[in-house]
């Protein structure tokens, strides 16, 4: 690890100053990506800004229908949530399953979705449930959020502050994890919303993507069945000592169905 | 240092053959261990080593300038710093012979690069610091100009007639050409067979990974010329005079200390480049000199294990007797032999593969390389685990060829405990054994019977289910000398001084029970002593399943030599003949009378002194040294039942049973646990450790983002029972235990792993058997 001015900001417009000043600022929320990085000198900021004493970030709650997460909700306060396990359970039991506990215990939803790890859980879930991010500036929807392999909308210095979900109907994750590392090698989610049905798939590309067929397979027949006939293209797939591109599409297809097997 | 004994109370539970607690754990537990990193030496600079980055090239030059400017900087070192001040090159471990009598071809390797890289990895320079980060800060200024050669990873492709080639003294990168066995017979033997069953076996490199890094401090003390080195080690004996020979010094100018040592597995026991440098740079700078590997760096820097390519082939008659055994090859040990090493591709081949099986004759044709990749060390077995795998697949695979039934075959193939002792086609005298009643009992503990019935269930709920048998048999480290010394204390407690070294073994309560057990001595008044070289006269330290056997018995040994002292002494205390004085239960007794006395009051009158004549000894201490004990014949058998889901080809391990023979147990909650991890550390080696360089030299599984090491939720819960036919080659009748559950573990889970896949017509799987080799496996590519 490299030297770096530390800054434990109490407010969001607080973290914005600091962040302005910073010659190379970087926002911490979790940590759980970043330490590591940090300890492996891969990144040398000037400045670490820890949201962790931001209140504004925090809490889970219903409103006006729909979950809204706070961006610094860890991994084991979704899980854990009363609220997330009466309105989309499939979610309550993502966060349950991200990592181990030492990562569940730090690490936080809008820490996860702002790197936009190719292998985390939380995008799969993001897009499924057709959620919005909610920022300092602006809302975001989830198609439009992940942009590409540690890539988001986000722009410089754009604080997420919570992501809204609507009630789903049925909604489960399902995902085979990489046997070292333990992230998702691919994952899928499905849910159902309002009549309306989305297949998102982390781990298998660059980014978080939608799988159409299945959702249109899905639509017309909610079944693990359903899925059967369709294939996946192993083209664009991503690679790896652990998974080729065509294992990875047979998983797309496998976890699709036992998600939806799970979410009943 | 001293391990501390817990008291206890009631002598009968501390005796041979119970199950007692290990005694440094309270100690452990809560984080009161003295690990390497734990000492805190005042005034003590930090080294951090600057490592090659391409696998192979020629070392055109070492910019250090940038560095030295650095602050807090205090040296940088290079290999002309380490030759002016005198150290030399690190021990060359291969003593073999090629077949025409020429030696074995150890390349010359200095504890840091000179003329070439080698792997990636091979450190080129050491700098110290006043701090570990600016040590860190400064290694980075460290400029390497390497010009690349092509490189070679892989132990075949190194034979290639064009590959590239790591040394002008080792042709062809052959380090060794082995051959063992009357090769023309074999040959014989296998053109008249009626049958022949032949496999090719991938034996996966597997990264150690032990729990501790590696550490060690140096500090040298200039009025009295001595240095001292603490690190972790298998042995500071062995390992004081292998370092002190590098470095150039006489032995006794060195004295080396090991704490407490979280794991090693053969890993930690030879000596590596970090530890000369060290010394050199702290009689240079005149303050200690500390390093401690960081977890990334331990990838690269710590040996290696297994890493080899071969082909078994098992000669059968009609009714399926085996006539003859061949296994040929190639094994890698990396880039050098200093911590590279050939007897797992060598002579283990030959000692650990024929097993419990009658087989007239089997030769070995094996070949061991260089190639540019960390070196391959002795790792849990070294060469036993993996001949096991072989011979016991071949048996799974020849039965299921010939359409005999796999028991059946091996039943028809032991041998019988009534032909002990029995030299085996790999020259072993086998002294004891009951292969045919261990096999039984191995069958119906598991329930080999209700297996029918589980493959049902598990194919009811879409999974392939697999049943694997592995009967193994080691042969442990050969004979070699070993201290047992007893030491009355002055405050009342017994000094164990072993030249063994307890790395996790739990070596203080299972040698607190052999001497409270043959002298009576209250077990908590025992302290073991084992790593502190100035202690020892002798020492073969811990490795090859050896420490029961050398230390237990030259413990033994010692307390008989101190009861026979202590007749002489209690003779003259009790104002009798010494040919009256008998001594039973920690008490010298005149015969027929109640005259006695305790053996701690006896060492207590010597201690208050005693009026001895001259011609009695003055202590009851002993510093003996035990001749050493032959290889035993650990052996038993192992049964595992995994399920596979075929849409993504994970394995899941649903069942273990093992039955080992390990002769007499001192005590079996300690062998319990050693063949829980040993088992667990098999398994990690079939089904996930991969240990993966790309064509360049770099290794891709070079942390443990993609490096697989089993977690608790990948164990089964092992059934462990002890089937013991007691050693007739040692005193103690014990046989080592602790590298056997590999042995068992490689063959029985992928005998179970190919067992399930056999229905999809799938005849042979390597190891590591990942979710994505079975997926591919089932779909045929």
């Amino acid at each position: 690890m490299y030297s770096f001015d530390y800054h434990k900001p109490a407010s969001l417009s607080d973290a914005a100053a600091l962040l302005g000043k910073a010659e190379e600022g970087k926002l911490m929320a979790g940590g759980q990506t970043l330490i590591p990085t940090l300890k492996q000198r891969l990144a040398r900021p000037t400045d670490l800004i820890d949201l962790g004493a931001i209140a504004e970030l925090k809490g889970i709650k219903e409103e006006g229908g729909a979950l809204v997460i706070g961006a610094m909700a860890r991994h084991a306060d979704v899980a854990a949530s009363d609220v997330v396990k009466r309105m989309i359970p499939g979610l309550a039991d993502l966060a349950d399953n991200i990592g181990d506990a030492q990562v569940r215990n730090r690490g936080t939803i809008g820490g996860s979705i702002a790197n936009s790890d190719p292998a985390a859980d939380y995008p799969s879930a993001i897009v499924a449930l057709n959620a919005t991010v909610h920022t300092v500036k602006r809302t975001i929807a989830a198609d439009a959020f992940f942009t590409g392999m540690f890539e988001t909308a986000l722009e410089e210095g754009e604080i997420i502050t919570a992501i809204r979900f609507p009630r789903a109907e049925k909604a489960a994750y399902a995902k085979f994890r990489n046997p070292a590392s333990r992230y998702a090698v691919v994952g899928a989610f499905v849910a159902r919303t309002g009549g309306s049905v989305r297949v998102a798939i982390t781990g298998a590309a660059p980014s978080v993507f939608r799988w159409t067929e299945a959702e249109a397979a899905l639509s017309a027949n909610w079944s693990a069945a359903a899925i059967d006939g369709l294939s996946v293209k192993a083209d664009g797939l991503n690679a790896d000592i652990h998974a080729s591109a065509d294992y990875r599409a047979n998983l797309v297809k496998v976890m699709t169905k036992r998600a939806v097997l799970a979410a009943g | 240092m001293d391990i501390e004994t817990v008291g206890h109370a009631g002598a009968e539970r501390f005796a041979m053959g119970q199950s007692v607690p290990r005694t440094e754990d309270p100690v452990l537990l809560r984080g009161e261990g003295r690990y390497t990193d734990d000492l805190d030496l005042p005034g003590a600079a930090h080294a951090v080593f600057v490592r090659s980055r391409v696998a192979h090239g020629i070392l055109r030059g070492i910019d250090t300038d940038a560095a030295r400017s650095m602050p807090g900087v205090l040296a940088v070192l290079t290999a002309a710093d380490l030759a002016a001040d005198g150290v030399g090159l690190l021990p060359k471990t291969v003593s073999l012979a090629n077949p025409d009598g020429s030696p074995a071809r150890n390349p010359d390797r200095a504890a840091l690069a000179t003329g070439r890289v080698r792997w990636v990895g091979d450190p080129v320079a050491v700098v110290i610091a006043g701090t570990a980060a600016e040590a860190r800060d400064a290694a980075e200024a460290v400029t390497i100009d390497v010009e690349t050669l092509p490189a070679v990873v892989d132990p075949e492709a190194a034979l290639a007639p064009d590959a590239p080639q790591l040394y002008d003294a080792v042709p062809g990168n052959v380090v060794v050409e082995y051959r063992y066995g009357d090769a023309a017979g074999v040959e014989a033997a296998f053109a008249s067979a009626h049958h022949v069953t032949r496999l090719r076996f991938v034996n996966n490199r597997v990264v150690v990974a032990a729990m501790e890094p590696r550490a060690a401090i140096a500090s040298y003390n200039a009025d009295d010329g001595r240095f001292t080195l603490r690190m972790g080690s298998q042995g500071v004996f062995g390992m004081r005079n292998s370092v002190a020979k590098v470095m150039g010094i006489p032995p006794e100018t060195l004295r080396l200390l090991t704490g407490n040592v979280g794991g090693s597995f053969g890993m930690k026991s030879t000596v590596y480049p970090e530890y000369p440098c060290l010394l050199v740079a702290a009689r240079r700078l005149g303050r200690p000199v500390r390093w401690t590997d960081e977890r990334t760096e331990s990838f690269l820097s710590d040996s290696h294990g297994r890493d080899a390519v071969m082909t078994a082939e098992l000669a059968l008659d009609p009714e399926g007797r085996f006539l003859a055994l061949r296994v040929t090859g190639v094994g890698n040990c990396g880039a050098h032999t200093a911590q590279g090493v050939a007897i797992p591709h060598t002579s283990n081949v030959v000692k650990n593969t024929v097993g419990v099986y009658r087989t007239p004759v089997m030769a070995v044709h094996t070949r061991v390389v260089v190639t540019n990749t960390v070196p391959v060390g002795a790792y849990r077995g070294a060469g036993r685990p993996e001949g096991n795998y072989y011979m016991e697949r071949l048996v799974q695979t020849a039965a299921a060829e010939m359409g005999i039934d796999p028991v059946a075959l091996r039943r028809l193939n032991q041998v019988r405990p009534e032909e002990m002792p029995w030299t085996a086609a790999s020259g072993q005298v086998y002294d004891s054994g009951d292969f045919p009643a261990v096999l039984s009992e191995a069958l119906e503990r598991s329930d080999w019977d209700g297996f029918a019935a589980r493959k049902a269930a598990s194919a009811a709920r879409g999974l392939l289910r697999g049943c694997g048998l592995a009967q193994y048999l080691e042969a442990t480290a050969p004979p070699s000398p070993e201290m047992g010394g007893v030491r009355f204390e002055a405050d009342g407690t017994v000094t164990v001084v072993t030249g063994t070294l307890d790395y996790g073994q739990g070596h203080a309560a299972a040698f607190g029970q052999v001497l409270s057990t043959r002298l009576g001595v209250p077990f908590e008044r025992i302290r073991l002593v084992q790593g502190d070289s100035d202690r020892l006269v002798v020492g073969g330290g811990t490795g090859g399943s050896r420490s029961a056997m050398a230390s237990g018995n030259a413990i033994a040994e010692a307390a008989a030599k101190v009861i026979e002292k202590g007749i002489r002494i209690a003779a003259f205390a009790l104002e009798a003949a010494e040919v009256d004085v008998e001594f039973d239960r920690g008490a010298f007794r005149v015969a027929g009378t109640d005259r006695a006395i305790g053996i701690m009051e006896l060492a207590g009158r010597l201690r208050d002194g005693l009026d001895l004549p001259d011609d009695l000894p003055a202590t009851l201490d002993v510093d003996h040294v035990f001749s050493g004990a032959p290889s035993t014949f650990p052996n038993g058998c192992h049964v595992c039942e995994v399920e596979v889901d075929p849409d993504t080809g994970a394995v899941r391990v649903d069942r273990y049973t093992v039955v080992d023979d390990f002769g007499v147990l001192i005590n079996p909650m300690l062998v319990e646990g050693q063949a829980h991890g040993g088992i667990v550390q098999g398994i990690g080696q079939a089904l996930m450790e991969h240990t993966v360089y790309d064509a360049e030299g770099q290794l891709l599984a070079g942390s443990f983002m993609d490096y697989a090491l089993p977690r608790a939720a990948d164990a089964p819960s092992i059934a462990f029972a002890s089937h013991p036919s007691p050693a007739r080659s040692n005193p103690l009748g014990v046989k080592g235990c602790g590298e056997a559950g590999c042995s068992g573990a490689l063959p029985a889970v992928m005998n179970a792993v190919v067992d399930a896949l056999a229905e999809r017509g799938v005849r042979h799987v390597d190891m590591p058997a990942t979710p994505l080799r079975i997926w591919r496996t089932l779909a045929g590519g």
